[in-house]
């Protein structure tokens, strides 16, 4: 039962819930802008999609305004938040709305203009060599990380992005310890592989 | 690679955390310097791990505190509108909570039940009674003896102490002579 250890509310924190618990505005948009940009930034590498990671994001707080009397010093406020993230990320793919890519034309005509349009855009498309020679490590990791399973990245990005501990993740996903460690495992030995995968081309 | 390396492998990820106790860490140790495969490993789940904990945070849009202000003020709104009713059932049940409302209606069940066995076990008593208008106290002696008997009917026991009264009554009608309709 190690998953369920209890992490006590820092001292920090409890003070900012009280106050947001009295209807303090202050507090409740400290709580925003502290930690807004950590979950949208979890959600986005979750579900993919700028709008819906922002529609989500302004879920999690609202849903911590509403459930603020419900809470209980069972974890700190950033796990609490995060499993509210988590839990509308679960929720996101239930209703089948995963971001796809939907192929617009940029060349259709703009309203009042018949003649079709000729753009120069970037090529967005994966290009390991190029990524290599540019040292985008990091756009290399982002990409593998949205070809992972969503049980695997949600643990490798609470882990080495947000920097929760296990026990943290562990509350955040709601599975045991020994799963969380297992699933990061895998997910590190799937990250590897992909991206030696985009190295050899 | 070999069997230990099956059973050293799972634990890198651990190793490179600093999550291991010092008698694993060390297995894992001794093992790295031997194996130049497993070494490689640990080895970049370092390097990757590293480069994404300098990954840059990504920005809400610049409407983003508005939009949730607006949404917000919108709920607060609404919760302020709700009826005298709704706020006096919530401090009736202020908790709840996932974990409380198996419980409200496991007990709401079993009240339920009881209620109805408690009310199907007891039979309806039909008990007769009289209404008591003589003025006189003989008349009076009368009544009580034939309420007694009327609930002696109803719930036979073997009551003798109203057999005095019974034996007067009987005693005062042989006098005046009355007939045995009232018994």
């Amino acid at each position: 039962m190690a998953y369920a250890q209890v992490i006590c509310l820092t001292h920090g924190d409890r003070a900012l819930i009280e106050r947001c618990m009295r209807n303090d505005a202050a507090a409740f948009d400290e709580v925003v802008s502290r930690f807004k940009n950590k979950v949208y930034s979890y959600i986005l590498r979750m579900v993919g999609s700028e709008q819906d990671a922002e529609d989500i994001t302004q879920e999690v707080f609202i849903r911590m305004y509403t459930s603020l009397a419900s809470f209980r010093s069972q974890a700190s406020l950033n796990t609490w938040l995060f499993r509210i993230a988590s839990n509308l990320c679960i929720d996101h793919y239930r209703r089948g709305k995963k971001h796809q890519n939907v192929a617009y034309s940029l060349d259709e005509p703009i309203d009042g203009d018949d003649s079709a349009q000729t753009r120069e855009l970037p090529d967005t498309t994966y290009d390991p060599y190029r990524l290599l020679e540019q040292g985008e490590m990091s756009t290399q990791i982002e990409q593998a990380l949205a070809k992972m399973p969503e049980k695997l990245r949600s643990v490798i990005l609470l882990h080495d992005i947000e920097g929760l501990q296990y026990d943290e993740i562990a509350q955040v996903v709601g599975c045991p310890l020994g799963t969380v460690k297992s699933r990061l495992f895998n997910a590190r030995t799937q990250l590897r592989e992909l991206l030696s995968t985009y190295v050899k081309g | 690679m070999n069997s230990y390396c099956n059973k050293i492998r799972p634990l890198i990820s651990e190793y490179i955390d600093g999550a291991l106790d010092p008698r694993r860490s060390a297995d894992v140790d001794s093992h790295l310097e031997s194996c130049s495969e497993c070494r490689q490993i640990a080895a970049d789940f370092r390097a990757n791990k590293s480069v994404m904990a300098s990954m840059p945070l990504r920005q809400t849009s610049s409407n983003f505190d508005t939009a949730l202000a607006q949404r917000i003020a919108a709920i607060a709104q609404q919760k302020a509108k709700r009826s005298w009713l709704a706020r006096i059932g919530e401090a009736l049940l202020p908790s709840r909570t996932n974990v409380w409302r198996p419980a409200f209606a496991t007990v709401t069940a079993v009240t339920v039940v009881a209620s109805v066995m408690f009310a199907m076990r007891i039979p309806p008593t039909e008990v007769r009674t009289h209404t008591m208008t003589s003025a006189s106290e003989q008349a009076l002696i009368q009544q009580c003896v034939v309420q007694h008997r009327s609930y002696a009917e109803a719930q036979p026991l073997n009551d003798f102490s109203a057999q005095a009264l019974a034996q007067q009554v009987d005693n005062s009608k042989q006098f005046d002579g009355d007939s045995d309709d009232v018994l």
